[in-house]
Protein backbone atom coordinates (compact mmCIF):
# COMPACT_ATOMS: atom_id res chain seq x y z
CA UNK A 1 0.00 0.00 0.00
CA UNK A 2 2.85 2.48 0.89
CA UNK A 3 4.05 2.24 -2.49
CA UNK A 4 0.93 3.72 -3.76
CA UNK A 5 1.98 7.06 -2.07
CA UNK A 6 3.05 10.28 -3.24
CA UNK A 7 6.15 11.49 -2.56
CA UNK A 8 4.96 14.56 -0.51
CA UNK A 9 3.21 11.48 1.31
CA UNK A 10 6.27 10.05 1.79
CA UNK A 11 7.91 12.56 3.32
CA UNK A 12 5.45 13.70 5.50
CA UNK A 13 4.92 9.86 6.99
CA UNK A 14 8.76 10.08 7.33
CA UNK A 15 8.72 13.49 9.39
CA UNK A 16 5.65 11.90 11.44
CA UNK A 17 7.31 8.79 12.40
CA UNK A 18 10.81 10.35 13.47
CA UNK A 19 9.41 13.75 14.91
CA UNK A 20 10.66 13.14 18.21
CA UNK A 21 13.95 12.36 16.91
CA UNK A 22 14.14 15.10 14.37
CA UNK A 23 13.07 17.65 16.64
CA UNK A 24 16.06 16.86 19.08
CA UNK A 25 18.82 16.93 17.02
CA UNK A 26 17.37 20.26 15.62
CA UNK A 27 17.29 21.75 19.37
CA UNK A 28 20.88 19.76 19.86
CA UNK A 29 21.96 21.47 16.80
CA UNK A 30 21.34 24.74 18.21
CA UNK A 31 22.52 24.71 21.57
CA UNK A 32 25.46 22.92 20.96
CA UNK A 33 26.95 26.58 19.75
CA UNK A 34 25.56 28.16 22.31
CA UNK A 35 27.08 26.54 24.68
CA UNK A 36 30.17 27.15 23.91
CA UNK A 37 31.53 23.17 24.71
CA UNK A 38 34.19 22.00 23.11
CA UNK A 39 34.02 18.88 21.13
CA UNK A 40 36.15 17.11 23.15
CA UNK A 41 34.49 17.47 25.97
CA UNK A 42 30.89 16.73 24.12
CA UNK A 43 32.28 13.46 22.72
CA UNK A 44 33.76 12.27 26.09
CA UNK A 45 30.43 13.44 28.04
CA UNK A 46 28.25 11.37 25.17
CA UNK A 47 31.43 7.70 25.60
CA UNK A 48 30.89 8.35 29.14
CA UNK A 49 26.78 8.67 29.56
CA UNK A 50 26.56 6.09 26.99
CA UNK A 51 28.60 3.68 28.93
CA UNK A 52 26.42 4.89 32.13
CA UNK A 53 23.03 4.52 30.75
CA UNK A 54 22.71 2.38 27.85
CA UNK A 55 21.66 -0.59 30.06
CA UNK A 56 19.11 0.54 31.48
CA UNK A 57 17.20 1.56 28.50
CA UNK A 58 18.25 -1.54 26.89
CA UNK A 59 16.39 -3.38 29.63
CA UNK A 60 13.27 -2.03 28.30
CA UNK A 61 13.53 -3.84 24.96
CA UNK A 62 11.75 -6.72 26.16
CA UNK A 63 8.89 -5.56 27.67
CA UNK A 64 8.09 -3.70 24.45
CA UNK A 65 8.54 -7.07 22.70
CA UNK A 66 6.07 -8.49 24.68
CA UNK A 67 3.49 -6.06 23.83
CA UNK A 68 3.77 -4.89 27.33
CA UNK A 69 4.55 -1.45 26.14
CA UNK A 70 7.52 0.69 28.80
CA UNK A 71 8.27 -0.67 31.87
CA UNK A 72 7.84 2.04 34.34
CA UNK A 73 8.58 -1.07 36.74
CA UNK A 74 11.66 -0.85 35.98
CA UNK A 75 12.22 1.06 39.14
CA UNK A 76 11.71 -2.13 41.17
CA UNK A 77 14.79 -3.73 39.76
CA UNK A 78 17.09 -0.45 40.00
CA UNK A 79 15.76 -1.03 44.08
CA UNK A 80 17.47 -4.65 43.74
CA UNK A 81 20.82 -2.90 42.12
CA UNK A 82 20.71 -0.31 45.01
CA UNK A 83 20.44 -3.42 47.74
CA UNK A 84 23.17 -5.01 46.28
CA UNK A 85 24.97 -2.58 46.50
CA UNK A 86 24.37 -1.66 50.18
CA UNK A 87 25.72 -4.88 51.47
CA UNK A 88 28.50 -5.41 49.50
CA UNK A 89 29.65 -2.01 50.63
CA UNK A 90 28.95 -3.41 53.95
CA UNK A 91 30.97 -6.77 53.80
CA UNK A 92 33.88 -4.39 52.44
CA UNK A 93 33.42 -6.76 48.92
CA UNK A 94 35.11 -4.26 45.96
CA UNK A 95 36.54 -4.42 42.43
CA UNK A 96 35.28 -6.54 40.25
CA UNK A 97 33.79 -9.67 42.59
CA UNK A 98 32.07 -6.71 44.52
CA UNK A 99 30.08 -5.49 41.42
CA UNK A 100 29.57 -9.26 40.27
CA UNK A 101 28.36 -10.26 44.05
CA UNK A 102 26.00 -6.78 43.75
CA UNK A 103 23.95 -8.49 40.69
CA UNK A 104 24.01 -11.43 42.04
CA UNK A 105 22.58 -10.51 45.14
CA UNK A 106 20.12 -8.21 43.35
CA UNK A 107 19.11 -11.16 40.94
CA UNK A 108 16.82 -13.06 43.63
CA UNK A 109 15.25 -9.71 44.54
CA UNK A 110 14.16 -8.53 41.26
CA UNK A 111 13.00 -11.92 40.12
CA UNK A 112 10.88 -12.08 42.89
CA UNK A 113 9.67 -8.33 42.33
CA UNK A 114 9.11 -9.44 38.85
CA UNK A 115 7.33 -12.06 39.39
CA UNK A 116 4.90 -9.41 41.31
CA UNK A 117 4.80 -6.84 38.85
CA UNK A 118 4.12 -9.34 35.95
CA UNK A 119 1.16 -11.06 38.14
CA UNK A 120 -0.54 -7.07 38.59
CA UNK A 121 0.41 -6.60 35.27
CA UNK A 122 -1.68 -9.55 33.96
CA UNK A 123 -4.75 -8.27 35.30
CA UNK A 124 -4.17 -4.62 33.87
CA UNK A 125 -3.91 -5.83 30.64
CA UNK A 126 -3.98 -2.69 28.32
CA UNK A 127 -3.22 -0.32 31.24
CA UNK A 128 0.70 -1.68 31.75
CA UNK A 129 2.44 1.82 32.02
CA UNK A 130 0.15 3.51 33.96
CA UNK A 131 -0.08 0.30 36.31
CA UNK A 132 3.64 -0.33 36.53
CA UNK A 133 4.48 3.54 37.15
CA UNK A 134 2.08 3.41 39.81
CA UNK A 135 3.59 0.14 40.78
CA UNK A 136 6.66 1.52 41.16
CA UNK A 137 5.52 3.92 44.17
CA UNK A 138 4.15 1.08 45.83
CA UNK A 139 7.44 -0.93 46.08
CA UNK A 140 9.35 2.34 46.39
CA UNK A 141 7.37 2.71 50.13
CA UNK A 142 8.60 -1.18 51.15
CA UNK A 143 12.22 -0.37 49.86
CA UNK A 144 11.87 2.93 52.03
CA UNK A 145 10.87 0.51 54.85
CA UNK A 146 13.30 -2.18 54.63
CA UNK A 147 16.07 0.32 53.94
CA UNK A 148 14.97 3.20 56.36
CA UNK A 149 13.78 0.69 59.92
CA UNK A 150 14.80 -3.32 59.11
CA UNK A 151 18.57 -2.51 57.95
CA UNK A 152 20.89 -2.05 60.90
CA UNK A 153 18.08 -3.72 62.90
CA UNK A 154 16.56 -6.68 61.73
CA UNK A 155 18.96 -7.45 58.25
CA UNK A 156 22.15 -6.83 59.69
CA UNK A 157 23.92 -3.95 58.52
CA UNK A 158 27.08 -2.62 60.44
CA UNK A 159 29.35 -0.36 59.26
CA UNK A 160 28.98 2.95 61.12
CA UNK A 161 30.00 4.40 57.63
CA UNK A 162 26.40 2.95 56.60
CA UNK A 163 23.92 3.43 59.23
CA UNK A 164 22.50 6.28 60.88
CA UNK A 165 23.92 7.77 64.01
CA UNK A 166 20.58 5.93 65.92
CA UNK A 167 21.55 2.37 65.23
CA UNK A 168 19.11 1.43 62.25
CA UNK A 169 18.51 2.68 58.58
CA UNK A 170 20.75 3.41 56.00
CA UNK A 171 21.79 6.89 55.59
CA UNK A 172 20.97 9.23 52.73
CA UNK A 173 24.13 8.91 50.85
CA UNK A 174 26.47 6.11 50.40
CA UNK A 175 30.10 6.57 48.74
CA UNK A 176 30.78 3.23 46.19
CA UNK A 177 35.04 3.97 46.55
CA UNK A 178 35.09 -0.02 46.34
CA UNK A 179 33.93 -0.48 43.16
CA UNK A 180 33.82 3.12 41.40
CA UNK A 181 34.29 3.08 37.85
CA UNK A 182 35.34 -0.49 37.92
CA UNK A 183 33.77 -1.61 35.11
CA UNK A 184 34.56 1.50 33.34
CA UNK A 185 38.40 1.10 33.74
CA UNK A 186 38.56 -3.15 33.79
CA UNK A 187 39.91 -2.63 29.99
CA UNK A 188 41.47 0.71 29.92
CA UNK A 189 41.47 2.66 26.78
CA UNK A 190 42.67 6.27 25.89
CA UNK A 191 42.44 8.09 22.41
CA UNK A 192 44.05 11.55 22.87
CA UNK A 193 42.39 12.80 25.43
CA UNK A 194 39.56 10.67 25.46
CA UNK A 195 38.60 7.96 27.95
CA UNK A 196 36.38 5.24 26.64
CA UNK A 197 35.01 2.67 29.39
CA UNK A 198 35.56 -0.13 26.72
CA UNK A 199 34.23 -3.17 29.79
CA UNK A 200 31.71 -1.14 30.38
CA UNK A 201 31.36 -1.27 26.36
CA UNK A 202 32.00 -4.98 25.95
CA UNK A 203 29.04 -6.06 29.16
CA UNK A 204 26.75 -3.94 26.69
CA UNK A 205 27.71 -5.39 23.82
CA UNK A 206 27.01 -8.78 25.39
CA UNK A 207 23.15 -7.66 26.11
CA UNK A 208 23.12 -6.58 22.71
CA UNK A 209 24.01 -10.01 21.89
CA UNK A 210 21.57 -11.75 24.13
CA UNK A 211 18.83 -9.88 22.77
CA UNK A 212 19.77 -10.36 19.19
CA UNK A 213 19.71 -13.87 20.36
CA UNK A 214 16.27 -13.74 22.58
CA UNK A 215 14.18 -12.43 19.43
CA UNK A 216 14.80 -15.55 17.34
CA UNK A 217 14.28 -18.26 20.41
CA UNK A 218 11.27 -20.25 20.94
CA UNK A 219 9.85 -17.37 23.75
CA UNK A 220 11.08 -14.49 22.18
CA UNK A 221 8.68 -15.71 19.12
CA UNK A 222 6.11 -15.98 21.62
CA UNK A 223 6.92 -12.86 23.15
CA UNK A 224 6.15 -11.11 19.78
CA UNK A 225 2.85 -13.03 18.80
CA UNK A 226 1.71 -11.91 21.70
CA UNK A 227 2.19 -8.45 21.18
CA UNK A 228 0.23 -9.12 17.97
CA UNK A 229 -2.33 -10.66 19.15
CA UNK A 230 -3.21 -11.97 22.66
CA UNK A 231 -6.47 -13.86 21.70
CA UNK A 232 -4.70 -15.38 18.90
CA UNK A 233 -1.65 -16.11 20.61
CA UNK A 234 -3.63 -17.78 23.45
CA UNK A 235 -5.71 -19.70 20.76
CA UNK A 236 -2.50 -21.13 19.30
CA UNK A 237 -1.15 -22.59 23.15
CA UNK A 238 1.06 -19.59 24.06
CA UNK A 239 0.83 -19.19 27.65
CA UNK A 240 0.00 -15.65 27.22
CA UNK A 241 0.16 -14.99 31.20
CA UNK A 242 3.43 -16.93 31.94
CA UNK A 243 5.41 -15.33 28.95
CA UNK A 244 4.35 -11.62 30.05
CA UNK A 245 5.48 -12.68 33.40
CA UNK A 246 8.65 -13.70 31.94
CA UNK A 247 9.41 -10.88 29.90
CA UNK A 248 8.82 -8.61 32.96
CA UNK A 249 10.78 -10.71 35.15
CA UNK A 250 13.95 -10.50 32.74
CA UNK A 251 13.45 -6.75 32.48
CA UNK A 252 13.30 -6.40 35.97
CA UNK A 253 16.71 -8.50 36.30
CA UNK A 254 18.58 -6.52 33.84
CA UNK A 255 17.02 -2.86 35.52
CA UNK A 256 18.98 -4.12 38.45
CA UNK A 257 22.55 -4.82 36.82
CA UNK A 258 21.77 -1.26 34.63
CA UNK A 259 21.63 0.09 37.96
CA UNK A 260 24.60 -1.19 39.32
CA UNK A 261 26.58 -0.24 36.32
CA UNK A 262 25.46 3.12 36.65
CA UNK A 263 25.86 3.61 40.48
CA UNK A 264 29.51 2.09 39.92
CA UNK A 265 30.33 4.53 37.37
CA UNK A 266 28.53 7.38 39.31
CA UNK A 267 30.43 5.87 42.43
CA UNK A 268 28.16 7.33 44.86
CA UNK A 269 24.41 6.22 45.56
CA UNK A 270 21.60 8.26 47.01
CA UNK A 271 19.98 5.67 49.03
CA UNK A 272 16.97 7.01 49.12
CA UNK A 273 16.57 8.71 45.10
CA UNK A 274 19.01 7.76 42.47
CA UNK A 275 16.39 4.84 41.66
CA UNK A 276 13.53 7.95 41.45
CA UNK A 277 14.13 8.99 37.82
CA UNK A 278 15.62 5.65 36.80
CA UNK A 279 12.50 4.73 34.60
CA UNK A 280 11.42 8.16 33.13
CA UNK A 281 14.90 8.97 32.27
CA UNK A 282 15.04 5.77 30.54
CA UNK A 283 11.57 5.95 28.99
CA UNK A 284 12.32 9.24 27.71
CA UNK A 285 15.64 8.35 26.35
CA UNK A 286 14.09 5.06 24.11
CA UNK A 287 11.29 7.16 23.52
CA UNK A 288 13.77 10.00 21.98
CA UNK A 289 15.86 7.68 20.05
CA UNK A 290 12.32 6.93 17.83
CA UNK A 291 11.38 3.95 19.83
CA UNK A 292 7.12 3.63 20.25
CA UNK A 293 5.14 1.79 23.17
CA UNK A 294 4.93 -1.08 20.64
CA UNK A 295 8.03 -0.91 18.53
CA UNK A 296 11.75 -0.44 19.73
CA UNK A 297 15.23 -1.56 18.62
CA UNK A 298 18.78 -1.51 19.58
CA UNK A 299 19.89 1.64 17.30
CA UNK A 300 16.92 3.34 19.09
CA UNK A 301 18.36 3.23 22.54
CA UNK A 302 21.35 4.46 21.30
CA UNK A 303 20.45 6.87 18.94
CA UNK A 304 18.33 7.87 21.95
CA UNK A 305 21.17 7.93 24.97
CA UNK A 306 23.39 10.25 22.86
CA UNK A 307 20.16 13.20 22.28
CA UNK A 308 18.87 12.99 25.82
CA UNK A 309 22.11 13.38 27.06
CA UNK A 310 23.58 15.94 24.64
CA UNK A 311 20.37 18.06 25.60
CA UNK A 312 21.04 17.51 29.46
CA UNK A 313 24.78 18.14 29.31
CA UNK A 314 24.44 21.35 26.80
CA UNK A 315 21.28 22.68 28.09
CA UNK A 316 22.46 24.28 30.92
CA UNK A 317 25.14 26.02 29.69
CA UNK A 318 22.99 27.08 26.97
CA UNK A 319 20.74 28.54 29.35
CA UNK A 320 23.07 30.32 31.50
CA UNK A 321 24.71 31.72 28.26
CA UNK A 322 21.59 32.93 26.94
CA UNK A 323 20.31 34.65 30.34
CA UNK A 324 23.07 35.01 32.01
CA UNK A 325 22.96 33.85 35.44
CA UNK A 326 23.85 30.05 36.47
CA UNK A 327 21.23 29.00 38.55
CA UNK A 328 18.85 30.11 35.37
CA UNK A 329 20.69 27.75 33.23
CA UNK A 330 20.41 25.21 35.64
CA UNK A 331 16.57 25.89 35.59
CA UNK A 332 16.54 26.17 31.80
CA UNK A 333 17.68 22.72 32.14
CA UNK A 334 14.84 21.56 34.16
CA UNK A 335 12.67 23.08 32.00
CA UNK A 336 14.45 21.28 28.52
CA UNK A 337 14.63 18.54 29.42
CA UNK A 338 11.25 17.55 31.22
CA UNK A 339 9.46 19.81 28.65
CA UNK A 340 10.94 17.50 26.03
CA UNK A 341 10.04 15.18 27.95
CA UNK A 342 6.54 15.94 27.63
CA UNK A 343 7.13 16.95 24.18
CA UNK A 344 8.14 12.94 23.17
CA UNK A 345 5.03 11.90 24.77
CA UNK A 346 2.78 13.94 23.44
CA UNK A 347 4.07 13.35 20.04
CA UNK A 348 3.64 9.70 20.68
CA UNK A 349 0.32 9.67 21.05
CA UNK A 350 -0.40 12.07 18.56
CA UNK A 351 1.33 9.58 16.10
CA UNK A 352 -0.79 6.78 17.14
CA UNK A 353 -3.90 8.43 16.35
CA UNK A 354 -2.42 9.72 12.81
CA UNK A 355 -1.29 5.70 12.99
CA UNK A 356 -4.79 4.59 13.12
CA UNK A 357 -6.68 7.46 11.00
CA UNK A 358 -4.47 6.43 8.45
CA UNK A 359 -4.86 2.84 8.79
CA UNK A 360 -8.66 4.08 8.71
CA UNK A 361 -8.47 5.84 5.91
CA UNK A 362 -6.70 3.10 4.30
CA UNK A 363 -9.41 0.52 4.83
CA UNK A 364 -12.15 2.56 3.51
CA UNK A 365 -9.67 2.86 0.31
CA UNK A 366 -9.75 -1.08 0.02
CA UNK A 367 -13.28 -1.37 0.52
CA UNK A 368 -14.23 1.52 -2.04
CA UNK A 369 -11.82 -0.54 -4.52
CA UNK A 370 -13.43 -3.61 -3.85
CA UNK A 371 -16.73 -2.98 -4.99
CA UNK A 372 -16.70 -2.09 -8.45
CA UNK A 373 -15.02 -5.53 -8.62
CA UNK A 374 -18.18 -7.08 -6.94
CA UNK A 375 -20.26 -5.38 -9.46
CA UNK A 376 -18.54 -6.98 -12.58
CA UNK B 1 11.82 -33.62 38.13
CA UNK B 2 14.52 -32.73 35.58
CA UNK B 3 13.90 -28.74 35.63
CA UNK B 4 13.43 -28.62 39.56
CA UNK B 5 17.41 -30.42 39.68
CA UNK B 6 18.80 -28.01 36.72
CA UNK B 7 17.43 -25.13 38.80
CA UNK B 8 18.28 -26.38 42.43
CA UNK B 9 22.43 -26.95 40.07
CA UNK B 10 21.83 -23.57 39.37
CA UNK B 11 21.08 -21.55 42.34
CA UNK B 12 23.51 -23.50 44.34
CA UNK B 13 26.42 -22.84 41.46
CA UNK B 14 24.96 -19.07 42.04
CA UNK B 15 25.87 -19.08 45.46
CA UNK B 16 29.33 -20.81 45.25
CA UNK B 17 30.10 -18.05 42.78
CA UNK B 18 28.84 -15.80 45.33
CA UNK B 19 31.04 -17.15 48.01
CA UNK B 20 33.48 -16.99 45.20
CA UNK B 21 33.26 -13.38 44.73
CA UNK B 22 33.26 -12.54 48.62
CA UNK B 23 36.58 -14.32 49.30
CA UNK B 24 37.82 -12.63 46.30
CA UNK B 25 36.79 -9.06 46.75
CA UNK B 26 36.86 -8.64 50.54
CA UNK B 27 39.14 -5.74 51.57
CA UNK B 28 40.69 -6.17 55.03
CA UNK B 29 41.01 -2.77 57.09
CA UNK B 30 44.83 -3.45 58.61
CA UNK B 31 46.02 -1.34 61.47
CA UNK B 32 49.87 -1.31 61.76
CA UNK B 33 50.61 0.05 65.37
CA UNK B 34 54.45 0.68 66.41
CA UNK B 35 54.18 1.04 70.28
CA UNK B 36 55.58 -0.79 73.23
CA UNK B 37 53.48 -4.00 74.27
CA UNK B 38 52.83 -6.55 77.19
CA UNK B 39 52.25 -9.83 75.30
CA UNK B 40 51.86 -12.75 78.44
CA UNK B 41 55.09 -11.05 80.51
CA UNK B 42 57.01 -10.48 77.35
CA UNK B 43 57.89 -6.88 76.87
CA UNK B 44 58.42 -6.11 73.12
CA UNK B 45 59.89 -2.08 72.42
CA UNK B 46 58.75 -0.45 69.42
CA UNK B 47 61.55 0.66 67.14
CA UNK B 48 61.90 4.52 66.72
CA UNK B 49 61.05 4.83 62.87
CA UNK B 50 59.84 2.10 60.88
CA UNK B 51 58.83 1.42 56.78
CA UNK B 52 56.07 -0.19 55.74
CA UNK B 53 55.27 -1.26 52.89
CA UNK B 54 53.05 -4.23 51.10
CA UNK B 55 53.06 -5.82 47.58
CA UNK B 56 55.74 -3.42 46.35
CA UNK B 57 54.01 -0.40 46.61
CA UNK B 58 55.57 2.55 48.10
CA UNK B 59 56.63 2.71 51.82
CA UNK B 60 54.79 4.73 54.52
CA UNK B 61 56.68 5.33 57.23
CA UNK B 62 55.74 5.86 61.23
CA UNK B 63 57.61 7.06 64.22
CA UNK B 64 57.72 5.56 67.51
CA UNK B 65 53.86 5.20 69.18
CA UNK B 66 52.37 5.85 65.77
CA UNK B 67 50.16 3.74 63.60
CA UNK B 68 49.39 3.61 59.82
CA UNK B 69 45.96 2.15 57.97
CA UNK B 70 45.95 -0.13 55.08
CA UNK B 71 43.34 -1.43 52.76
CA UNK B 72 44.13 -4.93 51.28
CA UNK B 73 42.01 -7.22 49.21
CA UNK B 74 43.16 -10.87 48.94
CA UNK B 75 44.20 -13.13 51.90
CA UNK B 76 47.88 -13.45 50.89
CA UNK B 77 50.48 -10.28 50.97
CA UNK B 78 54.14 -9.36 50.98
CA UNK B 79 54.95 -7.24 53.96
CA UNK B 80 58.15 -5.42 53.67
CA UNK B 81 59.43 -3.75 57.26
CA UNK B 82 62.25 -1.60 57.27
CA UNK B 83 63.24 -0.55 61.02
CA UNK B 84 65.42 2.39 61.12
CA UNK B 85 66.71 4.63 63.55
CA UNK B 86 65.72 8.32 64.97
CA UNK B 87 68.54 9.50 62.45
CA UNK B 88 66.68 7.59 59.38
CA UNK B 89 69.77 5.10 59.33
CA UNK B 90 68.57 1.83 58.66
CA UNK B 91 68.93 -0.73 61.31
CA UNK B 92 67.09 -3.75 59.41
CA UNK B 93 65.10 -5.11 57.13
CA UNK B 94 62.71 -7.70 57.38
CA UNK B 95 60.09 -9.64 54.93
CA UNK B 96 57.36 -11.72 55.64
CA UNK B 97 54.42 -13.49 53.69
CA UNK B 98 51.37 -12.30 55.98
CA UNK B 99 48.02 -14.85 54.84
CA UNK B 100 44.66 -12.70 56.21
CA UNK B 101 41.38 -14.27 57.29
CA UNK B 102 38.09 -13.30 55.99
CA UNK B 103 38.26 -10.46 59.14
CA UNK B 104 37.16 -6.82 58.19
CA UNK B 105 39.44 -5.22 60.97
CA UNK B 106 43.24 -6.64 61.61
CA UNK B 107 45.24 -5.04 63.87
CA UNK B 108 48.91 -6.09 64.15
CA UNK B 109 51.69 -5.22 66.37
CA UNK B 110 54.79 -4.53 64.71
CA UNK B 111 57.05 -4.89 67.78
CA UNK B 112 55.56 -8.41 68.11
CA UNK B 113 55.23 -9.24 64.17
CA UNK B 114 59.37 -8.47 63.81
CA UNK B 115 59.61 -10.79 66.54
CA UNK B 116 57.89 -13.81 65.25
CA UNK B 117 60.63 -15.96 63.03
CA UNK B 118 58.19 -17.36 61.17
CA UNK B 119 58.03 -16.34 57.31
CA UNK B 120 54.32 -16.95 56.79
CA UNK B 121 52.66 -15.42 59.27
CA UNK B 122 48.37 -15.89 59.36
CA UNK B 123 46.67 -13.17 61.24
CA UNK B 124 43.38 -12.67 61.96
CA UNK B 125 41.25 -9.69 63.21
CA UNK B 126 37.46 -8.54 63.69
CA UNK B 127 34.97 -10.19 60.74
CA UNK B 128 32.47 -7.03 61.05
Amino acid sequence: MSQNLTFTEKLKNFFISNAVPILFVVITLLAVPVSGFSATYLIQEMITRIGRNSFLVLSLLLPILAGMGLNFGMVLGAMAGQIGLIFITDWSIVGIPGLVLAMLISTPISILLGILCGSVLNRAKGREMATSYILGFFINGVYQLVVLYFMGGIIPVKSPSLVLSRGYGIRNTIALDGVRQVFDNMIPLKIGEISIPLGTFFIIALLCLFILWFRKTKLGQDMRAIAQDMKVAQSAGIPVDRTRIISIVISTVLAGYGQIIFLQNMGTLSTYNSHDQTGVFSIAAILIGGATVSRATIPNVFIGVILFHMMFVVSPMAGKNLIGQAMLGEYFRQFISYGIIAIALVLHAWRRQKDKEMERRSLRGVKAEKQPQAEK
Amino acid sequence: MKRTVFILILIALLVLLGVWMFVLGRQRTVVMRNEDIDRHGITYEAAQIVGISFDGAAETEITYDDAAVFYLVGSSHKLKLRVADEDGNTLRVVEKTIKLDLSKNITVDIPELLENKEEVIKLTGKMW
